[in-house]
C-alpha cells in the first residue's frame, strides 16, 4: 500500500518515539483506504486494455507528481485482493486480470469491471463529499466540480451528468434530484 | 539477464514462495501467477536501473531491494478475512463448532470413563468426578484449539481452504453434491445396520453361536484345537445380554439415521444426521471401553487367553475412536461445503 508521501519522513523529523509511532499508525491508516482510491483510478485510466502491476506505479507516481509512494512489494497482493475480495459469505471482483507476452517478457494486466467502476465512483464521491465537510473546520476550500457531476443524495455516489438519465443511484438506488 | 542474475531473482522468489500461506501454495495456478508478476516487476525495475543498458547484478539487486522483504510480501498474500477477536469473522462459526464437539465428546468420554473405570458402583460419584475432573481438560483442549485457529486466521484461511485436498478441488468443483451425498452407500450401510441391529436384539444367543463358529473355524485354520468352541452356548448373562441390547438399538439407530439420509442432499439436514451418528459412535465407544474392563464379558462367548481378549477389546475401543473422528472429520467438510455453498449463493 502507499506508505508515505514521499519527503514526509517522519523518523527523521520527529524525536519522541510516541508522538511519532502515533503519527505513522494514522497515517498508514489514512493511507490505506486513499491508496485503493488511486489505484483502482490508474486502473480505469487504461481501460478495457488494463495495466501490468510495475506501469501502474509509475503512473501513480506520475500522476502525484512524485508525492505518493507505494511500497512495491504490497502491490501485487492488494491487487489480487481487489481481484477477489472475499468475506464470510460475499465476493467482490473490482478488478480482473489476464496474461499477455510482450516481448519475452509475460505479464499480468488488470482493468476495472462494472462492479469496480460502481463502487469506485461511491469511494470516489464519499471521499471527496468528506473533504468538503471537513474543510469547514480544518481551514482549507474545496469546490466540487457540479457542473459534471452529482452527488447521490443518500450514499454520496459520484456520478457524471451524462450518466444522469438513469436517474436512479446505481449504487444504493435512491432518487437522483440535481 | 545473465545466469547469475536470474538466479538472484529465482532465490527471491523462492523465498516468497517459501512464506507464502498452504492454502494459496496449494494452488499451482495461483502460484505460478504470482511468481510470473513478481518476476516480471523485476526485470521491468531492474531494466528501468539499468537505463539503456542490460540489466546487471546490481540493477537487479536493487529492483529486489525496493520491492521489500520477501517475508513482509508474503504476509500481504496472507490477509484475507475480517478480523473477529483473533480468529476471522470467516473462521469464527465454524471454530465455536469445533468446540462444542470437542466439549460434547470429551465430557461425553470422561463420564463413561468414570462410571465404568473409576466408580463403577457408585453413579452419584461418577457424575460428580466428571464434573470436578472435565473442565482442565476441556479448557485445555479449547485452548489448543483456540492456537490452531488463531494461526489459520493468521494465515487468512477461509473454510473452504480447509475442506479438501488439491486432487480432490476438482471433482468437487464439478458436484460438492457428490462429496456428501451417496445414496448406494446410505442404502447399504443402513439396511445392513438395522438388519444387524435386530438379529443382536433378538437372536443374541443364536448370532454369538455363528460367531464361535467362525472363530473355532479360524482357530482350526491356524493349527490350534478348537473343540472348546465346538459346544453351544445356551444362555448368557443379564449384564452381556442387556450390552448387546443397547448396541442392537444403537445399529438400528444408526441404519435408520444413514437411510434417512437418501431423503435430501440439503448440507444442514446431512449435518443434523451426522451428529445423530456421532452420539451412535459416543455410545459404542462408552460399550466397547465397558468390554474393556469386563473382559469377562468376552470371555463367557470365547474361550481365549486374557491377553487375546484384551487385544480383542483394545481393537474394539480404537475402532470406537476412528469411527468418531472420521464422522466429526465428515462433519467439518460439510460444514466447509455448506459454507462454501452459502458463500457463492450470496455472490
Amino acid at each position: 500500500m502507499i506508505n508515505n508521501i514521499k519527503g514526509n519522513d517522519l523518523s527523521t523529523v520527529i524525536e519522541s518515539e510516541a508522538h511519532r509511532k502515533f503519527l505513522e499508525n494514522f497515517e498508514s491508516d489514512l493511507l490505506r483506504g486513499i491508496g485503493k482510491i488511486c489505484i483502482l483510478k490508474v486502473v480505469k485510466k487504461h481501460g478495457k486494455t488494463g495495466v501490468y502491476g510495475y506501469q501502474l506505479l509509475k503512473d501513480l507516481k506520475e500522476l502525484t507528481n512524485d508525492m505518493l509512494i507505494i511500497k512495491e512489494g504490497t502491490l501485487y497482493p492488494l491487487l489480487r485482493n481487489l481481484e477477489k475480495w472475499q468475506s464470510k459469505n460475499s465476493e467482490l471482483s473490482l478488478v480482473q486480470s489476464y496474461k499477455h507476452i510482450e516481448g519475452d517478457r509475460p505479464r499480468k494486466y488488470y482493468y476495472l469491471t462494472e462492479e469496480g467502476a460502481r463502487v469506485l465512483s461511491h469511494l470516489e464521491g464519499f471521499f471527496l463529499k468528506l473533504l468538503e465537510a471537513i474543510s469547514a473546520i480544518t481551514d482549507f476550500q474545496i469546490i466540487l466540480n457540479d457542473e459534471k457531476y452529482i452527488f447521490c443524495q443518500n450514499c454520496k455516489t459520484r456520478i457524471e451528468y451524462s450518466e444522469k438519465d438513469a436517474q436512479y443511484c446505481e449504487i444504493c438506488g435512491f432518487k437522483l434530484s440535481t | 539477464m545473465t545466469l547469475e542474475n536470474e538466479k538472484l531473482v529465482e532465490n527471491f522468489l523462492k523465498e516468497i514462495k517459501k512464506h507464502l500461506p498452504d492454502w494459496l501454495k496449494s494452488n499451482e495456478e495461483k502460484l505460478d501467477d504470482i511468481m510470473l508478476e513478481i518476476s516480471s516487476h523485476i526485470w521491468d525495475s531492474a531494466q528501468e536501473i539499468a537505463g539503456s543498458e542490460e540489466p546487471n547484478t546490481a540493477s537487479v539487486q536493487e529492483a529486489i531491494t525496493r520491492l521489500g522483504n520477501p517475508k513482509e510480501i508474503a504476509r500481504n498474500y496472507k490477509k484475507r478475512g475480517n478480523p473477529k477477536y483473533f480468529i476471522s469473522e470467516e473462521l469464527w462459526s465454524i471454530y465455536m463448532k469445533v468446540n462444542l464437539y470437542l466439549i460434547a465428546i470429551l465430557f461425553g468420554l470422561i463420564m463413561i470413563v468414570q462410571i465404568v473405570i473409576v466408580e463403577p458402583n457408585n453413579l452419584q460419584q461418577a457424575v460428580a468426578n466428571t464434573l470436578t475432573t472435565s473442565y482442565p481438560v476441556i479448557i485445555t483442549f479449547i485452548l489448543v484449539v483456540i492456537a490452531i485457529f488463531v494461526g489459520l486466521s493468521d494465515e487468512g484461511y477461509f473454510p473452504k481452504d480447509l475442506v479438501l485436498d488439491e486432487d480432490k478441488k476438482a471433482d468437487k468443483e464439478e458436484d460438492p453434491k457428490s462429496q456428501y451425498y451417496k445414496p448406494d452407500e446410505f442404502v447399504l450401510s443402513g439396511i445392513l445396520g438395522i438388519f444387524f441391529g435386530l438379529i443382536i436384539i433378538i437372536l443374541p444367543i443364536d448370532l454369538l453361536n455363528l460367531f464361535r463358529i467362525i472363530v473355532g473355524f479360524i482357530i482350526g485354520l491356524v493349527g490350534s484345537d478348537p473343540s472348546a468352541f465346538s459346544t453351544e452356548l445356551v444362555s448368557i448373562s443379564v449384564e452381556l445380554q442387556t450390552l448387546l441390547v443397547i448396541m442392537g438399538i444403537v445399529s438400528v439407530i444408526v441404519g435408520i439415521t444413514n437411510l434417512a439420509k437418501i431423503r435430501t442432499d440439503d448440507m444442514k439436514f446431512h449435518l443434523n444426521m451426522n451428529i445423530i451418528l456421532l452420539i451412535g459412535g459416543v455410545v459404542d465407544l462408552g460399550l466397547s471401553l465397558y468390554v474393556l474392563v469386563n473382559l469377562h464379558l468376552l470371555l463367557e462367548v470365547l474361550p481365549l487367553s486374557e491377553n487375546i481378549l484384551l487385544f480383542f477389546a483394545v481393537l474394539g475401543v480404537l475402532a470406537g475412536l476412528v469411527d468418531i473422528f472420521s464422522t466429526i472429520s465428515r462433519n467439518i467438510k460439510l460444514y466447509g461445503l455448506l459454507e462454501e455453498g452459502n458463500h457463492s449463493s450470496a455472490s
